[in-house]
């Protein structure tokens, strides 16, 4: 794939000046996401004992940041997500985006799903433009943002193909442009890259921080990866074993300083030994969570 | 098609050899002038024509009322949970039923030139398209649910743009069963659910054996089975076409 730049910057400022631009955000008085002693338990309805997934996380994400949660299995990193983004509700707690609760999944808070969830009927072009169709989106906006995402995605020349006959990084660009297309406050993504190989994965990650930078929704990307995280954070939350709480917050930004090192290439930034050294230290916390069963 | 012909060849050698006497197993041959000859000739009401009009016309009726009311109440009971727990057991006791049982009360209710054979058709395919439909409005992937809510669809779109699409081929495979159920329905409702009908496929079958001509009898039945063969064969086409995109 072919690195747009620039061009695609300045593309975006036009578009964003256009006099038909219904921007989802526009509504939004700040993006920012706010969890309040969430806790979120399973089960025990019939009798059983319900088992603590997420015990009191609270945690405040800026408009804009690009947080990463990482954890050893089960530590409730998808429950967070699925909250975040109304999908279910925490036990106790509460979660705001703005200063509005998140009671329901909706198109301000879209999320990327680790099995990509394409619908298998709907052509690329379909998928993409369904949540703008449902949203009242104008065809000749949806004509433009679509114009606009094919090319970046690398899926011009694949418009009428169905899922199944795309390659699982496809799949995957498809499920992240169909979430972008709607200008979303909040990016949700859970373990997105996980399904795919190593050079797909570090392909997308590098596609991911490109597209992500013209319009800087919030994400919240949870990853088993400690790589990813160090590669695409502002901030990692590092989670303890079940029950999830917030083990270390991890400013990423204290060690890159003004200029993040997600803009070079991964493979560049793996060379730098402050990279490595963060790695190391994000990757000791973990270990001592994880639990050989 | 190679291997039908390869049988019919070995139904004609056993004739032959066997010297087997006409009334008791025509040869294809004979079977086949036979058709000829009731494209030409009146029995009953009509020629051939008339009565493989009427057998379609009754099952055709039949079976789309069958798809008609379910495929919308299989997606009514498969996305609303109320509406399956109060319609299931009904079902569930209905179709341990077999369509030909109706046939006393379908012919009270509906007469027996037309109605009560298309009811008995109705029955017969019915259950498969309802089952299946729900079915596949229940199972359908929860991920796909979750991420159509994320991008705002409301009930009525979840119900129609994904869980009928998402149940497409469960569907399709419910018409293809209940299509062969109604059309297996057919002759046993053309003979018991409308006595005194002297139109049909079924009543050919039946004529032919009052009248000891076998000929007619078999020809009406391979006419049933080419037919039944056609039918699914056209929904086959349809269901690899659905499949295509999912």
């Amino acid at each position: 794939m072919e690195r747009a730049g620039v061009g695609i910057i300045e593309a975006d400022l036009v578009m964003d000046a256009g006099p038909c631009e219904r921007d989802i955000r526009s509504a939004a008085r700040g993006n920012g996401i706010r969890f309040q002693n969430v806790s979120m338990s399973f089960g025990g309805n019939r009798g059983g004992h319900p088992t603590l997934a997420v015990d009191d996380f609270s945690l405040e994400v800026a408009e804009n940041e690009f947080l990463v949660i990482v954890g050893p299995s089960g530590c409730g990193k998808s429950t967070l997500l699925a909250m975040a983004g109304g999908l279910t509700q925490p036990t106790t707690g509460r979660l705001s985006l703005g200063d509005e609760p998140i009671v329901k999944p909706g198109p301000d808070k879209a999320i990327v799903f680790q099995t990509f969830s394409l619908f298998p009927w709907m052509t690329v072009i379909d998928n993409i433009e369904f949540g703008m169709r449902l949203n009242g989106v104008s065809p000749a906006e949806r004509q433009r943002r679509i114009d606009y995402y094919l090319p970046i995605i690398g899926l011009k020349g694949f418009e009428d193909h169905y899922p199944k006959q795309l390659s699982g990084g496809m799949q995957q660009r498809v499920a992240i442009a169909r979430c972008l297309v709607l200008r979303p406050r909040l990016l949700l993504m859970d373990e997105p890259f996980a399904a795919l190989d190593a050079q797909n994965r570090t392909v997308m990650q590098e596609e991911l921080v490109r597209v992500w930078s013209a319009h800087r929704p919030t994400v919240i990307f949870v990853t088993h990866s400690v790589e990813e995280a160090v590669f695409l954070a502002d901030r990692i939350v590092v989670m303890t074993r079940r029950p999830g709480r917030i083990k270390d917050v991890i400013d990423v930004r204290d060690t890159t300083g003004a200029q993040h090192w997600r803009a070079a290439p991964l493979d560049q930034v793996m060379r730098r030994s402050d990279f490595q050294d963060l790695r190391g230290r994000v990757w000791d916390l973990i270990r001592d969570e994880i639990v050989i069963e | 098609m190679a291997g039908v012909a390869a049988w019919i060849l070995v139904w004609w050698g056993v004739v032959s050899v066997f010297k087997v006497p006409p009334e008791f197993l025509p040869s294809p041959w004979q079977v086949a002038k036979k058709i000829l000859w009731l494209a030409a000739n009146d029995i009953g009401e009509g020629k051939l024509w008339l009565h493989l009009g009427w057998s379609l016309l009754r099952f055709l009726s039949g079976f789309m009322l069958a798809m008609a009311l379910g495929v919308p109440l299989g997606l009514l009971m498969g996305h609303f949970r109320p509406a399956r727990e109060m319609l299931n057991p009904l079902f569930e006791m209905l179709r341990n039923v077999p369509p030909i049982a109706w046939a006393p009360f379908s012919l009270l209710w509906f007469g027996a030139s037309f109605g009560s054979q298309a009811f008995v058709i109705f029955v017969a395919a019915f259950p498969p398209i309802l089952m299946n439909t729900q079915q596949g409005v229940r199972l359908t992937d929860k991920g796909l649910i979750s991420a159509a809510r994320m991008l705002g669809a409301g009930s009525f779109t979840l119900l129609f743009e994904i869980g009928l699409p998402a149940a497409a081929p469960a569907v399709i495979a419910g018409l293809r069963i209940g299509l062969a159920n109604g059309w297996l329905a057919l002759v046993g409702a053309e003979i018991i659910a409308g006595p005194g009908a002297l139109t049909g496929l079924g009543f050919l079958v039946l004529v032919g054996q009052q009248n000891l001509q076998a000929t007619i009898t078999i020809g009406a039945m391979a006419l049933i089975g080419i037919i039944g063969a056609s039918l699914d064969y056209a929904l086959c086409r349809l269901e690899a076409s659905v499949a295509r995109g999912a």
